[in-house]
Order: C-alpha cells, then structure tokens, then sequence
C-alpha cells in the first residue's frame, strides 16, 4: 500500500504552459536586467529552451494546440500598428511614401539578384525575396512599447513597417501567381488571384474598421469592454479573410490604418490594448520560440546569412539615403536602417500559406527563409531596441509604461 | 560678477516669447519631439521668428523679433504659427497652447540635452520636471534702467490682471484643479520666484545683485524667477505671469493691453510705487489664479476690495486714449468682451473637456484650435 515509487508525473497542456510563461518571465528578467537586451528576446530563448531544439520539456505540438492564441496576438499586433499609422501623414509628407519605397525596393532587388546566385526558380526568388522586405510588425510594436519609445524616428519606424509588410505580402501573392502561370493555371488566375486577394482584403479591413468605427456611439467607457470589442474585430477579420481567401495579415493591418485615417476623434487604446492583450504577445513570442529550430541554419548552409547580410546592408542604406533626403535628421536617418532589420515571423506563416498552394514551392522558400528568421528573432530586438536608445527615443527608465 | 549695463531701447516696443506644447497625434500626450522640429526648422532659410528648445523635449519656445504695434506683432506670431504647424504636419506632431498639459505626469519627461537644463534639473530635481508648463513672456521696451524698475512696480498692481486674462491651465495629471491658472503653483515652488527686491535706480538694484551674487544663491538674472524681471541686455522688463493663451490672436492682444497700460502708467504716473504696495500682492496673485477675473483685487493704496472683472474694465476705460494712440483699442476692444462674457481660456477648455469626456480629446481640440483660430 506504499506510493508507487516510480510515481511519472506527466506535463500536460495546462502545465505547461505555465512553464512557458514561467520561464518567459524568468527570461525577460534576465535578459533586461543582465544581458541589457530587449525582454522579448527573453521570451524567445525562453521557450526555444523548452521547445524540442534544447530541454524538450514541451513538444512541437503545443504551437499546433495554440494556434488560435498564437494567431490572435499576431493579429491585435497587427491591427495596433495599423491604428498608429495616420494615411494622412503621407499626404502632408510625401516623400514618406518615395523613403519607403526606395527602402523596400533595394531590399527587394539586392536579395532577388543576390539569389540568382543559387539555381532557383524565378517565382522563388521572388518570394524569398518579398519575405525579405518586410520588416517584423510584432518585434517593432513590442520593442517600441517596451522601450516607451516617442520620437520622429520611432514614428517612421512604425510607418515603413506597415508600409513593408502591405509590399511584402503582395509580392509574395504575385510570385504565387507566377507559380500559377507556370504550371498552366491560366494567365487570368494568375494576375485575378493577387489582384483577387489585394482589393478583398483592403475591402474586408475597410468593413472591418467602419464598424469598430459605428461602435463609438455606443460610448463605451469601460476598458474591459472596449478590449472584448477589438478582439471580436481581430477574430471576425481573421477568420473572414481565412474564409474568403484573402490574406489575413493584410486584412488586419489596413483595417487599423483605415480606423485611424477614417475620423480625427480619438480611438484611445492602451498599448497592445490592455494587459490581456500584453498577455497574448508573450505567448506569441514564447511559442516562436517553441518553434524555432536551430538546425535550419545548418540546412540553409551560408544562404540565410548571405541573405541577412545583404538585406540588412539594402535596409540600411535605403533608409538612410531616402530619410535622410526626407527631412529626417542624419543620426536618426542612419539608426532608422538599423531599428528597420527584424524580419518576419510573419513570413514564416506566410511561407506555410504558400507551401498549403504548392507543396514542393512553398518547402523551398521555407528551407532558405527559416534560418534567416531565426537569426533575426533573435538579433532583430537587439537591433531595434539599439537604435531607439542611440537616438534617444526610447525612455530611459520605465515609469510604469502605457497610456497615462 | 556685477551687473550689466542696462541697454536703452525705443519706449513701448514690444517682444513676445511663448513656450508651446509638442503633442504625439496617437494619443495627444506630450512627445518628446523637440530636436525634431529644431531639425525641420534649421533646414529652412528665412524661417520667421526664432525657434528655440525648452527645458524638457515636449516643448518649445518661439518668439518675435521687436514691435511697436499689435498689428505687426500678430501678423508675426500667425506667420511663425503657421510655419510651425506646417513642420507639424510633416512630422506627425501638434502643436497647441495653454499652460499645462491636461493628462501629462511629471514623471515622463525627458530634460532637453544642453549644458544649463542639465545644470537646473540636477539642481531642482522633479521641480525641474514639473515646470514642463508653458508660459507666454511680453517685454516692453525702456529707455532707461530706472524708468524699467518705475515700471516694474508700478506694474505689480496689475500683475493679478494678466494672470486673469491669460489663464490658461485648469487641468493638470487629468485633473479639474480649480485654478484658472495652475501653472503658476509650479513656479511658486521655486526657491527664487516671486517679486524683485524694492529698488528704484539701477545703482542699487546692481548693488542687491552683487549681494546675492556673493551669497553664491544665483549666478546670473536667469537664476531669478521672478514675475517682472529686467532684462538689461534687450533693454526691456518681462512680463513672465501669463500663461500661453490657447491662440496666437489672445497673445497678441494680451501683449497690446499690456502695452497701453505701459503707456498709461509712464505718461501719467498715476502711482508712486513703494513696498508697501507688495502687502497685498501674493494675495491678489492667488485669487487671480484661483478664481480668474471672478476673484479679488485688493487696492495695494485704497484697501478697497473689488472684483478682478470691475477692475479689468475701470482700468480698459482709463487707458483707453493711450490704446488708441498704440493702435491697442481693437484688441482691448476684444479684451473687454471676453471679461464681459466671462470667456477665457481655462472656462473653454473646461467647456470642452466636459463635452468630449477626456483629457486627450481636450489636448487635441486645444491643438485644432491652435492651427486654425
């Protein structure tokens, strides 16, 4: 009748996630306060630790299993960037628009050139190539947020991400229409099929943000319920454009852009929309970090550093050379191109999209773009939340954080 | 160190600084954007007015060049408005007036990178903080050093009429303080604000400089935070009471008011200022910040009690020939029907904040109207 000595106390779902959580904690603690890097690299090496690359303690499958979570913190980040990005600002700046085309147009050309190196196929080139444009929208909300940054340079920071992200997921739609026309689809689905895609989704964010925008008269006051009301948006969106076909990402990120443009009142959100939605960012990142695999930087042999290397040196002189010329001022100009490197874990979702298309395409793009990614997810942080604190933009101490 | 020679400039001319909010268009807070706009204005040639940084990154000062009348003074504060508002629109940013910030914490400034804000913010420490508040500076130009210090106490008695006319910082951390002026409490809180010292010749006013000098308590006049204060180098006293009105046109008419009660008060000497006069000075100042021209004027020679409001208007009727010869009377014209109809800044942003229901949409209302009125 003595307790069974080999008692196996089994993990489960509930566990461990509360040992995610733990070790992110414990994580972002040590990285802030020894490392003096971001927290959410914290976050990540947290759950890298206990994801199956190091400890194994929590299988691949929980990022399966928390998928919808994982989806939804991608999509509030998403949709905050977009509603801090004023559409009329490029009306009064133009050259805003000029930057950030130079800036996403060398990162597009350098990297396309730099991969007829290697025997791809065109519609790949252009993809990896598009992955490669767009800046990470969730590393640049959470670093800006962590650091309590304010500044012309943080603005634009915000702005070309949005900007980048809207170019990348276009290009990476017309390389899969590329696809398409290769293998007969017919040159009607493959112009249809991203023109198809750009508008439903630019309409769906447009429907999306008019009725977040109908809900002002409904004068709610409490935080609580103005946060239920942005997630049921940030759901609707998400599984409308899953629906319909159209691309997510895009759907969520013009939905913010046209709430904000749509009125000059005030739409008065915390950061990531409160504690609940803070919340959902950290197990973003800890489950990135559930799924990276170190060993596909093995695999990618010296293309994904190649690919980093000449990206970051596109990203960096775009942007100085165009913001420069923009008005702003040289030293924040320069940090731009630095504060602009994350790259997207977005990408990697993208990629699994294209791959759901055409298998033997898609598993290309992801074999060349994954270890880049996990390069970034790590370096990237490091890099914007540098080129806050050289420009003075981040806040030195944190006093507390959020709106006052 | 000695004081310096008192320049002599024309009687009556007139220079206005203002310190300006910069506001994030997000959420209306104050951002620290300062090197930003100094940036945008440095690459413009021929930019109007001067533009310079205050002692925390959310603000800004501008002033004019030197005027005899309104009428050029205004046109001047609407073309360096206008310039400004237009960087805003490049950057991103707002601009508006008013005394405080309506929802700002202290806390979340960030002291400007120069040599002499570093030097007060280590000195004062969160005062130094605190004082991210925005005020609205007129000098008056004088011929003489002792005819500045005739002013500068005759004036003493209508200090109480400036900050009624001006107030505007009713709100401060998102709260209804009560004041029409509640930024003038955070500059009480400096050890050397207040009145300067009864002299009536420069000789002695030099002598009580070399005193404190001495002492080691200031080193230069900057280190006086005083209400009216000499400015031998521009030849001027500054008026530094008033807070910046929530448009260019109520700072330029403030500037015009103040400028024929100059005249009045030079031309006909009505009063021999003396230190008895300053008995009653802290107390009318309060009341002009409490309540506005809803509070009390106690008559520093009479004893009498009156309303600010009735004070207001006898002193527009008395003054009245020496604003028409200025080329004052439209804007003491405008003056009076705000004290008539009890219009002023603070009762507006009070109006606006009740009807929009937070402290941000009031900021960006103050910012529509900075733009446009």
């Amino acid at each position: 009748m003595n307790p069974s000595p080999d008692f196996v106390f089994e993990i489960d779902a509930f566990g461990r996630v509360a040992l995610l959580l733990i070790a992110s904690i414990a994580g972002a603690y040590a990285c802030e306060r020894w490392l003096r890097l971001p927290r959410l690299v914290g976050y990540v090496l947290a759950g890298l630790l206990l994801g199956p690359a190091v400890l194994g303690w929590v299988p691949s499958s929980i990022t399966g299993d928390l998928r919808p979570l994982v989806l939804l913190g991608l999509g509030l980040l998403l949709f905050e960037l977009g509603s801090r990005v004023d559409l009329r600002w490029l009306r009064h700046n133009p050259t805003l628009i000029v930057s950030s085309l130079v800036e996403s147009g060398l990162t597009f050309v350098a990297t396309y050139l730099f991969l007829e190196w290697f025997e791809l196929p065109t519609a790949t080139r252009v993809a990896v190539a598009a992955i490669a444009v767009s800046t990470s929208p969730a590393i640049v909300m959470r670093i800006v947020a962590e650091n309590n940054a304010r500044g012309q340079m943080t603005e634009r920071l915000m702005l070309m991400t949005a900007l980048n992200s809207l170019y990348a997921i276009l290009l990476l739609k017309i390389s899969v229409g590329m696809v398409h026309f290769d293998r007969d689809a017919g040159l009607l689905r493959a112009i249809g099929h991203p023109l198809y895609i750009a508008l439903g989704s630019l309409l769906l964010g447009g429907a999306l943000a008019y009725g977040m925008h109908l809900t002002r008269f409904a004068r709610l006051k409490r935080e609580s319920e103005r946060f239920a009301l942005v997630i049921a948006v940030v759901l609707l969106g998400t599984t409308l454009a899953d629906k319909l076909g159209l691309s997510v990402p895009m759907a969520l990120l013009c939905g913010g852009m046209m709430l904000r443009s749509m009125t000059e009142r005030l739409h008065l959100f915390p950061e990531h929309f409160g504690t609940a939605g803070a919340l959902l960012v950290i197990i973003l990142f800890t489950l990135t970090g559930v799924a990276l695999d170190p060993r596909h930087v093995l695999v990618g042999g010296v293309m994904p550093l190649g690919l980093l290397l000449i990206r970051g040196l596109a990203k960096y002189l775009g942007a100085y050379v165009s913001a420069g010329y923009g008005g702003l001022a040289p030293k924040k100009a320069a940090w731009l191109g630095v504060a602009l490197l994350p790259m997207s874990s977005l990408a990697v979702l993208q990629a699994h999209e294209v791959a759901g298309l055409y298998a033997d395409f898609g598993d290309d793009i992801i074999a060349i773009v994954l270890g880049a990614v996990l390069m970034m997810e790590l370096i990237g942080p490091v890099a914007t939340q540098l080129a806050l604190r050289r420009t003075g933009e981040a806040k030195a101490a944190d006093g507390g954080g959020g709106l006052t | 160190m000695t004081i310096e020679a008192f320049k002599s400039s024309r009687a009556l001319t007139l220079g206005v600084e203002l310190e300006l909010q910069i506001l994030d268009t997000h959420d209306y807070a104050l951002t620290p954007m300062a090197d930003d706009l100094l940036y945008w204005v440095e690459r413009r040639r021929d930019h109007p007015g001067n533009v310079v940084p205050e002692i925390t990154q959310g603000m800004i000062e501008i002033s004019t060049g030197i005027h005899s009348n309104h009428r050029t003074l205004a046109a001047e504060l609407r073309e360096i408005r206008d310039f400004l508002c237009r960087g805003g629109r490049e950057l991103n940013l707002a601009l508006c007036g008013g005394g405080t910030h309506a929802f700002q914490h202290w806390g979340e400034m960030r002291i400007f990178d120069k040599e002499r804000f570093h030097y007060v913010s280590d000195l004062y420490g969160y005062l130094a903080k605190q004082f991210t508040i925005f005020g609205q500076h007129i000098h008056i130009g004088c011929p003489s050093p002792d005819e500045a210090l005739f002013l500068l106490h005759s004036l003493s008695r209508y200090i109480p009429h400036m900050i009624a006319l001006s107030g505007a910082s009713p709100y401060v951390h998102g709260l209804d303080t009560g004041f029409m002026s509640a930024r003038l409490n955070s500059v009480f809180a400096f050890p050397l604000s207040g009145r300067a010292p009864m002299v009536d010749s420069w000789r002695d006013f030099g002598e009580y400089f070399d005193k404190m000098t001495r002492t080691g308590v200031v080193q230069s006049m900057k280190d006086f935070y005083w209400d009216i204060r000499p400015k031998p180098e521009f030849g001027t006293i500054e008026i530094r009471v008033c807070d910046t009105p929530l448009t260019v046109g109520h700072a330029a008419d403030l500037a015009a008011y103040l400028q024929a009660l100059c005249r009045y008060l030079m031309i006909e000497r009505p009063i021999a200022p003396n230190e008895d006069d300053y008995l009653v000075y802290t107390f009318n100042r309060f009341h002009a910040c409490r309540f506005g021209t809803e509070g009390v004027l106690v008559d520093p020679k009479s004893g009498e009690h009156l309303t600010l409001r009735d004070d207001i208007l006898d002193t527009l009727a008395r003054i009245e020939r020496h604003a028409i010869e200025l080329g004052a009377d439209a804007a003491c014209a405008r003056i009076k029907s705000r004290v008539e109809s009890g219009e002023g800044d603070a009762a507006w942003s009070r109006a606006r904040f009740a009807a929009l229901g937070s402290a941000p949409e009031l900021m960006r209302a103050q910012a529509v109207r900075w733009q446009h009125d």
